[in-house]
């Protein structure tokens, strides 16, 4: 294993971790730490090894480049004049840069989630990012108008990752550049089967593999909760106008006005959000208000005119979903009451079927144990994060898919012999959240963040230099004869 | 930055910067005119105008529409883009009614709702639509809604609609037999609507129409100038036919003739007096334009009511051999500003529909050289191109938000032609020369496909240090979902600063501001390590960004060198401007003499005001009572 900071080979404590998860930025941390040059004369005291914040560091496996970052953080530098004068350095990947770069701020508008990965990419490409794999879902739906303004490359990315129901992270391609991937959980790349036998286990150098079983938030009853959802009724009102107000109040929350009727006579409406662009109705009203108000251009309703609205209310929600044979086993097991509950209050959904769907997802996903597998591996390199893998395991209930959500890579050297040991973390729930957050995710793609008639402030840097350079001097003694020739006649004035 | 602006700094910096004379006849700024197939006539019979749309809040947009009736005498709209080309021809409101004949529309310009007058046989109908203009990304067409409609019995043929701003009361200009009509019409709530009329007592005249209006809005009070054109038959000296201009002032209550001239400026016989002309009348002034045969010449002409009389504004002399009947000239206001477009006739051949013309697009405003400002349009015209049997000219202008650039187009029968003139009114409107503003940032143009497609002025500038921000907006609603592949920085004088080439997309949601960080560095690389001078090019780039008077300039250039001694003691001496080596290379040469009493420490090249340093010549190893000569070039680059 070699180490540059800067270019300069460094030298560290003889164990080294490197951590990769999922949506987290790698890191490594490099234990006294200093240059391999202060070997050759052994001198540790006179010099101090510092190197600034984001200092780059190469890390290479052999001939193999297994993680490039920068330094983050220096620290455990002692200052006695007796002691060495090596740090402590925490090392992160150049993900970091997704979080901690330039803030964006554009509209995303009229594009499919890859282009506007895309999009993102463009804006941070001077940071070494490039687009990766995209294998998602739907690729060619547009989604909703999303404002970035202020928000960070990584911060965008994740809300794409979530409005398509995939899972992203970042791929080391070289010193200079990594890969964005994106994938759904259903298309993540498969890694060979893990088979419970003695060759495979010996072929592929696993030392050990553990399973965990938790029921931490294992429910078979689940209460779903809105404060707002719309009816499955529509409401139908008469208003009588007074002949000298342009509103008129709702007994409940409107959520979606169907028909407006004037006297009889039908009604254009539209939302306040039209009216702002300039879209022309009879009638506007927000949804989530009680109140209609009628075309300000327009004359004014007339006294005892009548006005029906027949409109979709904002109603509060709630629904229960039952479990009823999981119920009937814990009873059975505990001759007691079986239910075990769990309350979700959800003000992201729109009706009732919503929150029914959702609870029915609830008790699908939290209502099985998750199952998390931890494997151990010597000098073998079996999975990348994000990989798919199936275990064709002994007991049926491990039998499944896992995604590999972290991985972790000790190296350590003994007796001039280097050793790697790479830890796994699988886990059985990795589609739970994609499913229980499907409705909100939905909608946001399709609404996006910024409605018709909003507008962001966005900001083009054009950068230009001109250096103006005093160059090529040259001086040259003048014969004596030229003296009084000279333009500044100084020897005249001194 | 481009070589032109680099070459301009290097010589300010050195001395060099001369101010070049103003062009005698400098060339405006007119771009991309195109002479392009239309069908607007296979749609429309008779077109009566073109209104650019606004949004609700009253912004510009970049579409508009012709609207006029078909051969039925149906109300047709066609929703064009700003160069004329149709994006939907419109017939029928949303409920699925043909549009009745229209008479005459307007734009509320603060909502940019549409309203006008129809007629149905002889009865007209007061008409109030949607911004139609205006539609969501997910709306496929623009529709046309009837928000309300009332019936009004007019006593004369009406031509104007306008509207006073925020309120519901409208007037209506119009004439009957030669008597000029003004109605006003109020649409009250609560309450019946109020429709007035009010008359000239005295008829226009033989020959006489109503060309044109002008209303000026003040609080509750307004005043409308109605402007017409006569022909009348004059018998002494001799038989022969002159123009009149009448005008009119309505203050509310009463119309009043305010004005009778007679406009003709030739009376030998016979005076053939063309019927295009057009009239247009600002707040402040009355312009019109007609053409007229003397006999001798043809003149276009367009005659501008100064203070106290009538003025010559523009003459087009044309060829007394050719056959000048067709020779047209056409005015239009917008924004209180003057428009023109003229046609010349520049061949007669036997076949009279291959006569051909020249056209000309253009803009009245007085400057230092003329009273115009026009371009020829490069493409000419033959008759049958011109003229249809059905259809007429449509003439439009476009302006968006408060920039620079203008679109003057006409159609013409079965083509459009349409040119852009960028018109900076508070500043200089004609190509580059250098002048001592030369540098000042002061406008940006984007192109896209090598087209000027935005002209504005800068929204901002801030001078700071050794950096210049320039920075102008485009509103969320222009230059949408379109490469914007060019952004060009222009200083006071039209000359291009920065030229950058990166390609910028922006969309609805998006009010773009485009910054150009234009940063001045300076270094002394005699030594082996460079050393930066952030004083030296802050206030070179102060001088540049900032520069309004030749005092200035003659302040901050380098002429000057400070010889420093090892007594403490120094000497400041003029020394000549740098020397030419190449078009960013310039060289100073100077001779020093070093006293027998003291040491030279350091040289220092400084400003003419000797309060900068540009600078340091250090390191010298000069012998006591000895002359020497130096030379120290200094260069411009990236």
């Amino acid at each position: 294993m070699k180490i540059y900071i800067n270019g300069e080979e460094v030298v560290c404590s003889n164990e080294l971790t490197i951590t990769e998860e999922m949506l987290t930025t790698s890191s490594t941390i490099l234990n006294n730490c200093y240059p391999k040059s202060w070997e050759t004369d052994h001198d540790y005291t006179s010099r101090f090894y510092y190197p600034k914040d984001y200092s780059k560091c190469l890390i290479y496996n052999g001939e193999d480049l297994i993680f490039c970052g920068v330094v983050k953080n220096t620290g455990n530098m002692s200052l006695n004049p007796r002691d060495p004068h090596y740090a402590t350095l925490q090392v992160l990947d150049f993900k970091t840069m997704l979080s901690e770069g330039d803030t964006l701020g554009f509209v995303i508008n009229e594009k499919t989630v890859p282009e506007a990965i895309q999009m993102v990419v463009d804006a941070v490409e001077s940071y070494g990012i490039e687009v990766g794999n995209i294998n998602i879902l739907n690729p060619n739906e547009i989604i909703g108008a999303y404002s970035t303004v202020d928000k960070t490359a990584y911060d965008v990315l994740q809300y794409l990752a979530e409005i398509s129901q995939a899972r992203w992270t970042t791929r080391l391609v070289d010193e200079n550049t990594i890969a964005i991937d994106f994938y759904d959980p259903t298309l993540m790349p498969q890694a060979d089967d893990i088979e419970y036998t003695k060759e495979y286990f010996e072929e592929n150098g696993i030392e050990s593999i553990e399973y965990s079983y938790g029921t931490y938030d294992y429910r078979n009853k689940q209460v779903m909760t809105s404060d707002q959802v719309y009816g499955s009724i529509d409401y139908t009102e008469t208003i009588l106008a007074n002949g000298f107000e342009r509103t008129f109040n709702t007994t409940a929350n409107i959520g979606v006005i169907k028909h407006i009727y004037v006297d009889n006579v039908a009604k254009t409406f539209g939302t306040t959000d039209e009216k702002d662009i300039g879209m022309d109705y009879n009638f506007y009203y927000t949804p989530g208000q009680t109140q209609i108000e009628s075309n300000e251009n327009e004359p004014i309703i007339s006294s005892n005119s009548e006005i029906t609205i027949v409109y979709t209310p904002l109603i509060k929600g709630r629904q229960i979903v039952y479990n009823t044979d999981e119920v009937d086993r814990v009873s059975t097991q505990t001759s007691r009451n079986g239910v075990i509950s769990r309350y979700e209050n959800r003000n992201d959904v729109l009706s009732i079927d919503e929150l029914n769907d959702i609870g029915q997802t609830y008790i699908k996903y939290k209502g099985e144990a998750e199952i998390n597998l931890t494997i151990l591996t010597y000098n073998y390199d079996l999975f990348n994060v994000g990989q798919l893998v199936y275990f064709n395991a002994p007991l049926d209930e491990l039998k499944k898919n896992y995604m590999v959500k972290q991985k972790e890579i000790t190296m350590y050297t003994a007796k001039s012999q280097q050793n790697i040991f790479v830890k796994y973390t699988l886990t059985s729930s990795f589609n739970s959240e994609r499913e229980v957050n499907y409705f909100d995710n939905q909608r946001n793609k399709a609404k996006g963040n910024i409605s018709a008639g909003e507008y962001i402030t966005r900001n083009v840097d054009i950068e230009n230099t001109a250096n103006i350079i005093f160059n090529n001097l040259v001086v040259e003694e003048v014969e004596e004869g030229n003296i009084l020739n000279s333009t500044l006649n100084t020897i005249l004035n001194n | 930055m481009t070589d032109e602006y680099k070459e301009r700094i290097i010589k300010w910096l050195t001395g060099n910067y001369e101010e070049e004379e103003i062009p005698l006849q400098p060339e405006p700024l007119f771009y991309d005119f195109n002479k392009t197939a239309s069908d607007i006539n296979t749609y429309i019979s008779k077109t009566i105008g073109f209104i650019q749309g606004k949004d609700g809040k009253g912004n510009d947009l970049d579409v508009g529409f012709i609207y006029g009736n078909d051969n039925q005498d149906k109300g047709v709209i066609l929703v064009v883009d700003k160069e004329l080309n149709i994006l939907q021809v419109i017939n029928e409101f949303d409920s699925g009614t043909n549009f009745d004949k229209f008479i005459c529309l307007n734009i509320d310009t603060t909502n940019g709702n549409i309203y006008g007058l129809d007629k149905n046989g002889s009865q007209y109908r007061f008409i109030l639509l949607n911004n139609f203009l205006i539609k969501t990304p997910a709306q496929e067409n623009y529709t046309v809604k009837l928000r309300n409609s009332y019936l009004l019995t007019m006593s004369f043929t009406p031509k104007f609609v306008d509207k006073k701003p925020n309120e519901a009361f409208y007037v209506i200009i119009g004439e009957d037999e030669e008597l000029p009509y003004i109605a006003t019409y109020k649409i009250e709530v609560g309450s019946t609507n109020e429709y007035l009329e009010y008359h000239y007592a005295t008829a226009f005249g033989d020959y006489t129409t109503l060309k044109e209006y002008n209303i000026i809005w003040s609080g509750d009070s307004y005043e409308i100038k109605i402007g017409c054109i006569s022909t009348k038959n004059i018998t002494s000296p001799d038989l022969h036919y002159s123009i009149y201009y009448l005008e009119y002032g309505f203050d509310g209550t009463t119309i009043t003739q305010t004005k009778t001239t007679f406009l003709s400026t030739d009376y030998s016989s016979p005076n053939r007096i063309h019927t295009f002309s057009s009239i247009a009348i600002t707040n402040n002034h009355t312009y019109v334009a007609f053409s007229q045969d003397n006999g001798d010449s043809l003149l276009v002409e367009i005659l501008y009511e100064g203070e106290y009389e009538w003025e010559e504004f523009w003459t087009l002399e044309g060829d007394t051999t050719l056959d000048y009947a067709w020779t047209v000239i056409k005015i239009k206001k917008l924004n209180n500003r003057i428009f023109f477009y003229g046609l010349k006739n520049i061949d007669s051949p036997n076949d009279n529909t291959q006569t051909e013309f020249k056209l000309y697009l253009g803009q009245l405003y007085y400057t230092n050289f003329t009273n115009f400002i026009y371009k020829e349009c490069p493409d000419t015209f033959k008759l049958y191109e011109l003229y249809a049997y059905q259809g007429s000219a449509v003439f439009s202008i476009n302006l968006f938000y408060n920039i620079n650039l203008f679109y003057i187009t006409t159609s013409r029968a079965n083509y459009i032609v349409s040119g852009m003139q960028i018109f900076n009114i508070n500043n200089w409107e004609y190509i580059d020369y250098q002048e001592i503003n030369s540098m000042i940032p002061n406008s940006v143009w984007l192109y896209n496909n090598n087209k000027i497609i935005y002209a504005r002025n800068l929204y901002n500038k801030v001078v700071s240090g050794n950096t210049t921000t320039s920075t102008v907006e485009v509103p969320n609603l222009l230059l949408n979902d379109i490469d914007i592949e060019q952004q060009d920085l222009l200083g006071q004088t039209n000359g291009v600063l920065v030229s950058n080439i990166d390609t910028i997309q922006k969309n609805i949601y998006e009010d773009l501001y485009i910054n150009f960080y234009n940063t001045l560095t300076m270094q002394n690389q005699n030594t082996q390590e460079y050393i930066a001078n952030i004083v030296g090019a802050s206030r070179l780039n102060g001088s540049i960004s900032n520069s309004s008077g030749g005092e200035t300039y003659n302040d901050v250039k380098l002429t000057k060198i400070r010889i420093n001694y090892s007594d403490n003691t120094s000497l400041v001496k003029a020394i000549n401007p740098a020397t030419r080596i190449s078009q960013f290379v310039y060289q100073y040469s100077f001779n020093i003499y070093v006293p027998g009493t003291k040491d030279i420490t350091n040289i220092e090249m400084i400003s003419q005001d000797e309060s900068t340093v540009y600078q340091t010549i250090t390191g010298l190893s000069l012998a006591r009572s000895k002359s020497y000569k130096i030379t120290q070039n200094v260069e411009i680059g990236e």
